[in-house]
């Protein structure tokens, strides 16, 4: 057993902190004031390769592991919330389907121009009446002649209106569960595609999220990702690591509040209740961080992982949520004032127990896992 | 970074998990219903070496990582946290001798440790200064090559049944944290009493002890470090086997589920 970041890791972490720190930061609280997308954060990412960390070098990537994937999202995430959460969902749930399920022919065509940043990936799961319970969707995808033909609504869509392409499920069979539901790969030019409502959420202002509405989207058979049927596989599995990024996302934002806390309570004094406080901030990153890690790194090393991908998500997420709480009561009145870097990380960690599997859902994987027979 | 085990530790650890689930495991009720230590577990564990994993091995033991202790006392722990407490207690005493001793000393002490025939404590709180370490009164008084203490301690597990002794005590009392010194008291040659056994709500199986130290002499080669050193012997790296006490929080729960 080893906890040393290896060289590697450890000369990414700092690479990527410097960009952070340095071009993402300063933008944060102008992104969130004005809701804004972050071009320039994301095309500085994109410069400096981190668009493509996951993708092999023989497609344009830089062909890095899990573990490299959560850090980048970790200090992207202490910068920038918003800037992580697009970089996440784009490299993550949005190119890693391509990377697992996708056939060579794919694999050239999409992942070059992902991995530079020339199309930002997304990923279209759920719909207004089924969340949750993905496997019970409606957008349908018929077959016709050499393509398929889309309709349905999708919502809450990360980098919406953003992404170049989107990983779409829809129902292909007349199976109206898991069986039933395939992957298709639709870049966002085809005709029929349109972004529907785009949503004012309470936090993560620069990261659109909204409906994508599909009518008579028709995309080629080539466009469908892994066989008919194997659709919720996709998801699934494309899910598991996205919950490895959605952790580092989450280290972020508590590291960011544990600093300012810190930052603040040496500067203008503390008494013990504060010093409590911080400990307990403190200690509760110290230990989500080791359990995202250990996930990332079964991720890498191709071990099952399912459980503490979860156990991973729910504690980090739950962990940032609890800590930019605690941040804000240390900061008092002024970390309360619209602007302020804490009432912003509050916001921000909100969405994170609830997207990319909420954690109710982590609980039910972690608990099946847990009372599998075996 | 590197989360797996190495293959000595994965069969330590095996050899831990089957040991303790054969013979720690149906004693478990027992020893909490009877509040007695269990002597038998402490030999068994002797006999197979477990007590031995924290020292070196130039100095009878396997040299175990601080990783490698964790995962011992978690081991026995799943099955009875009294038990765990042997090894763990083992560690905590020693370790002060292990971070600050001299050679003479380590390998004076340590070896009767690391096999088991000796059982270490290790006494810093006192009826007056429990988390406050530096408010202690007992008192350390040399006298020519030697040192007389006299205090009271208080919690000290394992004070009753220990035959080796880390003891912390003032030298210069006016001098706060910077006059505490630490002793090795060795039961044959410089004896204790104990006043009174706790009955405890949990981890009854390991006594917890009140100790009178009365005009006790320890010869000055039984003092760790120098005078008034004492204090960052606490505090540094011999604590670390206080913050092992985790993982027996943590496989008392894990066994439950």
């Amino acid at each position: 057993m080893d906890l040393e970041l290896a060289p590697e890791h450890a000369g990414l972490r700092a690479a990527v902190r410097e960009l952070a720190q340095g071009v993402v930061q300063p933008l944060a609280a102008e992104v969130d004031r004005e809701h804004r997308f972050p071009h320039e954060a994301i095309n500085a990412a994109a410069e400096a390769g981190l668009l493509g960390v996951l993708v092999p070098r023989q497609y344009g990537g830089a062909g890095l592991d899990a573990l490299a994937f959560a850090i980048c999202i970790e200090e992207l995430a202490q910068a920038c919330a918003s800037t992580a959460v697009i970089v996440d969902v784009h490299t993550s749930v949005g190119t890693e389907p391509i990377l697992l399920f996708g056939d060579e022919e794919q694999k050239r065509e999409w992942l070059p121009r992902l991995a530079k940043g020339e199309l930002l990936g997304a990923f279209a799961l759920t719909e207004p009446a089924s969340g949750s319970d993905a496997a019970s969707l409606k957008t349908t995808a018929r077959r016709n002649g050499n393509s398929y033909v889309l309709n349905g609504t999708k919502v809450f869509i990360t980098n919406i209106g953003q992404a170049g392409v989107y990983v779409v499920f829809a129902r292909t069979g007349p199976d109206e569960k898991a069986a039933g539901i395939t992957a298709f790969l639709v870049p966002a030019e085809a005709a029929g595609v349109k972004v529907g409502q785009v949503f004012q959420k309470m936090g993560l202002h620069g990261s659109p999220t909204g409906e994508l509405v599909l009518e008579d989207v028709r995309v080629p058979a080539a466009n469908r990702l892994g066989g008919e049927g194997q659709g919720f596989v996709v998801a699934m599995r494309a899910l598991d690591s996205g919950r490895i990024g959605i952790s580092g996302q989450a280290l972020g934002i508590a590291q960011a509040a544990v600093d300012e806390a810190r930052a603040l309570m040496r500067q203008r004094g503390h008494e013990q209740g504060d010093d409590f406080t911080l400990a307990e901030m403190a200690t509760r990153l110290e230990s989500a961080r080791l359990v995202a890690y250990h996930a990332a790194w079964l991720c890498s090393r191709g071990l099952p992982f399912t459980r503490q991908a979860s156990m991973s998500k729910l504690h980090c997420t739950d962990t940032a949520m609890q800590v930019a709480l605690d941040a804000l009561q240390i900061a008092g009145d002024e970390g309360a004032v619209a602007g302020s870097p804490f009432e912003r990380h509050m916001r921000d960690a909100k969405a994170l127990q609830i997207y990319e599997g909420s954690n109710q859902v982590q609980r039910m994987v972690i608990a099946r896992d847990l009372l599998r027979a075996g | 970074m590197d989360f797996e085990f190495t293959a000595e530790q994965v069969a330590i650890r095996d050899t831990i998990r089957e040991l303790v689930q054969d013979r720690v495991a149906p004693r478990a009720a027992e020893i909490d219903q009877t509040a007695e230590y269990p002597k038998d577990i402490e030999k068994l564990f002797a006999e197979n070496g477990i007590l031995g994993i924290p020292f070196p091995e130039q100095y009878g033991g396997i040299s175990g990582s601080s990783v490698t202790i964790c995962m011992g006392i978690e081991e026995i722990a799943k099955a009875c946290a009294s038990s765990s407490l042997i090894l763990a207690v083992q560690a905590l005493g020693s370790y002060p001798i292990l971070v600050a001793g001299t050679e003479e000393q380590k390998q004076r002490l340590c070896p009767p440790l690391a096999s088991g025939e000796k059982v270490a404590a290790y006494a810093l709180s006192e009826p007056g200064s429990g988390s406050d370490a530096a408010a202690m009164q007992t008192r350390a008084k040399k006298h020519g090559n030697e040192y007389v203490l006299n205090g009271t301690k208080q919690f000290i597990t394992h004070g009753s049944i220990a035959s080796t002794l880390v003891v912390f005590a003032q030298t210069d009392p006016g001098a706060d944290h910077r006059g505490i010194s630490a002793f090795v008291l060795e039961r044959e040659t410089s004896p204790w009493t104990v006043e009174k056994l706790e009955h405890k709500l949990g981890i009854r199986g390991s006594p917890t002890a009140q100790i009178v130290l009365e005009d006790v002499k320890v010869p000055a080669s039984n003092r760790l470090g120098e005078e008034g050193a004492g204090f960052k012997i606490d505090t540094g790296p011999a604590s670390a086997p206080r913050r092992l006490a985790s993982p027996r929080a943590l496989s008392t729960t894990r066994s439950t589920t």
